[in-house]
């Protein structure tokens, strides 16, 4: 096993799950699209584009080198700092968020751009520090104040989900980068306060916290919808539904086809379903870590690092949300729910990971 | 080297992390969708599982013409998910311009805390659809069938009315419920959140069995003269209600049956129990001079006197501590006994009775169905109040003979002078002639003539009496019928006070007869609540000429006589 290519680990489950998307999208898509009115066909056809321009950007970075791309990873963290800020203002609102910028036709999220390139800035800057990591200053300037900022930013919208997720792939930059021990202590238990504070103060926030602890203390109101999902991955059990037989889909889920899909696959295909997901899931973190390891210098390391660990996180909050564990945040999963922007931007990531490989030194590892 | 090394660990510290994450999920997985798998498909089926109950078409009610009397129209029921209405202001708005109805009762249960709310039920069809065009989220319909009455206020208080369920509630529609309502369907499926089926989610269908269609033995055009006589002799006489009968004296088929005030049984919103009564047999009352038919009829069976028997009828007479007097003040006079009913002689009727007896009397009483519910396929059919023997005074007879102290349903004094017409037989009143099924129509057979009672001769007899009544000088005249022979008996009561001894409630003034008398066919029978004036000779019977004429002839029963001249035709 240890022969064999590290880029298959991260090709399979990513065609896996890509291909699991779009059956589950075509499911849960086709109930939701005529109870809006446009049809069943249209979230299917939709991912099914987003999945072919995916596939162009994967191939892109695949022959693409990495190193260009660390160097001109500053003005992708402008853009996207510009688009956060845009969608404050002229963003459109739904689900009490605003969330996407309108141009035309489509809709982008600017969070997930901004998380994408943050992380390639960050491991850029981090590798050009070098030792002047091991200074307290260096490592919060500009890596941990700018996360903080697009973090603050991505908080407004408000989108709690992602704020995570980019602060939990920067630390696994951190983590993995030349960086002293004892720092990165300091910045977790920081990070913690802050995350208490920040729920302790406004009551609202504080009142989500309580009913994700205890939904069944209103189940019409804020424990709704993880209610609907236990109630949708345990009508699954075992075997599951069957493939199109879910029921929950039939809007007592709302976003059965975004943030709910995982809720789906668990109706329709079971315990057996949701776990083959975990298990290519954990195949893609096994497959990225390795590419990692055998990266021919520390950005391409870091890069690897931070890429696995920003699809592996948005994954585990997604399903965390869905299964009770972590409050329902809204983040999509990966590579499986609809939408157009963490699809692209995933399957771009997908790429950076391969022609790290490709460039990666086999026999360092394997001896 | 060594710190390549640490490197590695840092990595290897972050797969640790990330794989644990996924150990912690796949577990709580395993708690979701293994062991508390049961809890959560129970709570499944129970948020969606719903009976859809299919309502059957409910049968028609013809008359023995085949006009329809009611019938079922398909109509929509409307309904909010309200939680699900998100503009709730504009949509009552919206709701309430198609339907014409207040906007605020609309948007105050659109309001309610609930998951399901009936805005209007039974709505138009095509109104419905207009509501359908605009689209709004959150309002459902339902298909379900109204009932209509085409004939508007004809027959109302004899068909009846059914509930908001479409299940009859007074009248035929509640008698024959069984028949016309047929049995509901139920389909066990799944709904969505928004509470519609969700498509191929059925799991078990039980058919609804239709309603059949009834045919009876009412005719539209002898009720509505019923009816119309009834008003203009209301209006007419300024009376509080009339109710009349019309019925086939060999069969016990009830033609006609009304009481005026009348209501229309399509305006659901403002019925009055009151005016839906059928009086011809949920109300009693002391018929009065009516009575002396039967007491005749017994004295005539029995042998105690015949039509020439000839009588010294005292100005008052003494039965027991009671003196009984004529109508109005007569002075003591020689009577035939046909003399003694045609003119309504109280003093010479009650001299028969005591000849006859009280035993007698009581038994005819009985014989001849009073004080038991003639047995009409009719909702809320009352006995009459008639003492049994064991607890008549010294003046019972007396009093009872004259139609006195003894309580009655039209009904049942039109059953009596059936029973005279047709020569002796008791009949059975009904009001179902057939059910139309899908292989054809099944004559219920009911009705027809039962036990005789009296003789034929007796009623013979009598019947020539009775048509003395209306014949000029006496007290039934205009009841007569241009071309027909009538045989009939007039009948002015005072009505006893409520809830006490004694009278003076007003007046209940009846006729009731039949015709034609050499070959009787028809009986008819018209009682009016106090009307002014109070004779039934002046009231009722006019109304019973109108209503019986136009019977005879819309029947085409053959008259009695040959039209005189051309000139006197009406």
């Amino acid at each position: 096993m240890l022969n064999v290519e590290p880029a298959y680990f991260v090709l399979l489950p990513t065609a896996a799950l890509l291909l699991l998307g779009l059956v589950m999208v075509f499911s849960a898509g086709s109930i939701i699209g005529m109870d809006q009115n446009i049809g069943g066909y249209r979230y299917f056809l939709q991912q099914l584009t987003w999945a072919a321009i995916g596939l162009g950007l994967m191939v892109f970075f695949w022959k693409f080198d990495y190193h260009k791309l660390g160097k001109v990873s500053w003005s992708g963290v402008l853009i996207s700092l510009v688009l956060l800020v845009m969608v404050l203002f002229s963003g459109r609102s739904a689900y009490g968020s605003k969330r996407w910028l309108d141009f035309g036709p489509v809709n982008i999220q600017p969070t997930e751009i901004a998380k994408f390139t943050l992380v390639i800035f960050a491991a850029y800057v981090l590798v050009m520090k070098g030792d002047r990591l091991k200074q307290f200053f260096h490592l919060l300037v500009p890596v941990v104040a700018l996360t903080l900022v697009e973090a603050a930013l991505i908080l407004r919208q408000p989108d709690l989900g992602s704020a995570l997720v980019m602060c939990f792939s920067i630390m696994v930059l951190l983590i993995v980068a030349k960086t002293k021990g004892t720092h990165l202590v300091a910045i977790a238990l920081a990070g913690m306060t802050a995350a208490v504070l920040f729920a302790v103060t406004a009551p609202y926030r504080l009142q989500r916290i309580l009913a994700f602890l205890n939904p069944w203390s209103d189940p019409r109101g804020a424990g709704y919808q993880v209610i609907q999902s236990y109630v949708a991955l345990g009508s699954g059990s075992i075997k599951g539904l069957g493939l199109g037989m879910s029921r929950q889909k039939f809007l007592y889920l709302p976003n059965a086809h975004t943030d709910f899909i995982f809720a789906i696959i668990g109706e329709e295909l079971g315990l057996i379903g949701t776990m083959v997901v975990l298990f290519l899931l954990g195949i893609l973190a096994y497959g990225g870590m390795r590419i990692a390891r055998m990266a021919p210098d520390d950005l391409g390391r870091l890069l690897a690092a931070g890429i696995t660990g920003l699809i592996v996180i948005q994954a585990l909050v997604n399903i965390g949300g869905v299964t009770g564990l972590l409050p329902i945040t809204g983040v999509p999963l990966p590579l499986v729910s609809s939408g157009g922007s963490s699809l692209v931007v995933c399957m771009g990531c997908i790429g950076v990971l391969l022609n790290i490989a490709a460039q990666g030194n086999r026999r360092e590892v394997s001896k | 080297m060594a710190q390549r090394e640490g490197r590695d660990r840092r990595i290897a510290l972050v797969s640790f992390l990330l794989f644990m994450g996924l150990v912690v999920v796949a577990g709580k997985l395993f708690v979701i969708q293994g062991l508390e798998a049961g809890r959560y498909r129970k709570l499944a089926e129970e948020q969606r599982d719903t009976i859809i109950t299919v309502t059957p078409r409910r049968g028609t009610v013809l008359d023995r013409e085949g006009e329809i009397i009611a019938i079922s129209e398909d109509a929509t029921t409307i309904y909010a998910t309200p939680y699900q209405v998100k503009d709730k202001p504009g949509t009552a708005l919206k709701i309430a311009t198609v339907l014409n109805s207040d906007e605020d009762e609309i948007l105050d249960r659109l309001e309610q805390p609930t998951g399901f709310v009936y805005l209007m039920r039974k709505v138009d069809k095509t109104v419905a659809q207009k509501l359908k065009e605009e689209d709004l989220e959150g309002i459902g319909y339902i298909e379900e069938s109204k009932r209509f009455y085409p004939l508007g206020s004809l027959f109302s208080q004899v068909i009846g009315v059914v509930d908001v369920d479409n299940k009859g509630s007074s009248g035929l529609e509640f008698h024959y419920e069984d028949i016309l309502g047929g049995k509901g369907g139920e389909i066990l499926l799944e709904r969505d959140a928004a509470g519609n089926p969700i498509p191929g989610s059925e799991k078990k269908r039980l058919e609804a069995v239709d309603g059949v269609d009834l045919r009876m033995t009412l005719d539209k055009d002898i009720q509505a003269r019923l009816e119309e006589s009834l008003e203009s002799g209301f209006e007419r006489y300024g009376a509080r209600a009339g109710t009349g009968i019309v019925m086939d004296c060999n069969t016990g088929a009830v033609l006609a049956m009304a009481t005026y005030p009348t209501f229309d049984p399509n305006k659901r919103e403002d019925l009055d129990p009151e005016e839906m009564r059928s009086r011809a047999v949920t109300d009693i009352y002391e018929p009065g001079s009516v009575m002396k038919v039967l007491t005749a009829a017994a004295a005539l069976e029995q042998g105690v006197v015949n039509s020439g028997t000839v009588l010294n009828v005292p100005s008052e007479l003494n039965v027991a501590d009671k003196v009984f007097k004529e109508a109005e003040p007569m002075p003591s006079r020689q009577l035939t006994f046909s003399q003694v009913i045609s003119q309504s002689s109280n003093v010479g009727t009650i001299q028969v009775a005591m000849e006859l007896g009280p035993v007698q009397l009581s038994s005819y009483q009985d014989l001849l169905g009073l004080g038991r519910p003639t047995g009409i396929d009719f909702p809320g059919e009352v006995a009459g109040l008639v003492p049994p023997y064991s607890e008549w005074s010294g003046t019972s007879a007396a009093t009872m003979s004259i139609g006195q102290g003894i309580s009655v349903t039209p009904m049942q004094i039109a059953c009596v002078v059936a029973c005279i017409a047709n020569g002796g037989r008791k009949v059975a009143p009904h009001l179902l002639q057939s059910k139309i099924e899908d292989r054809g129509s099944v004559d219920m057979g009911l009705g027809g003539l039962g036990e005789r009672v009296l003789s034929e001769a007796t009623c013979r007899e009598l019947t020539g009496i009775l048509e003395k009544v209306v014949s000029p000088g006496n007290t039934g005249v205009k009841a007569a019928v241009d071309y027909y022979r009538v045989a009939g008996k007039t009948g002015t009561a005072a009505k006893p006070l409520k809830g006490g001894r004694g009278y003076g409630g007003g007046y209940m003034a009846t006729f009731a007869g039949f015709a034609p008398a050499e070959d009787p066919r028809l009986v008819c029978l018209i009682v009016f609540d106090d009307p002014s004036p109070i004779w039934g000779g002046d009231t009722a019977a006019p109304v019973f000429s109108e209503v019986m004429g136009f019977s005879l002839q819309h029947l085409k029963i053959d008259p009695s006589f040959e039209p005189t001249s051309a000139g006197e035709e009406d």
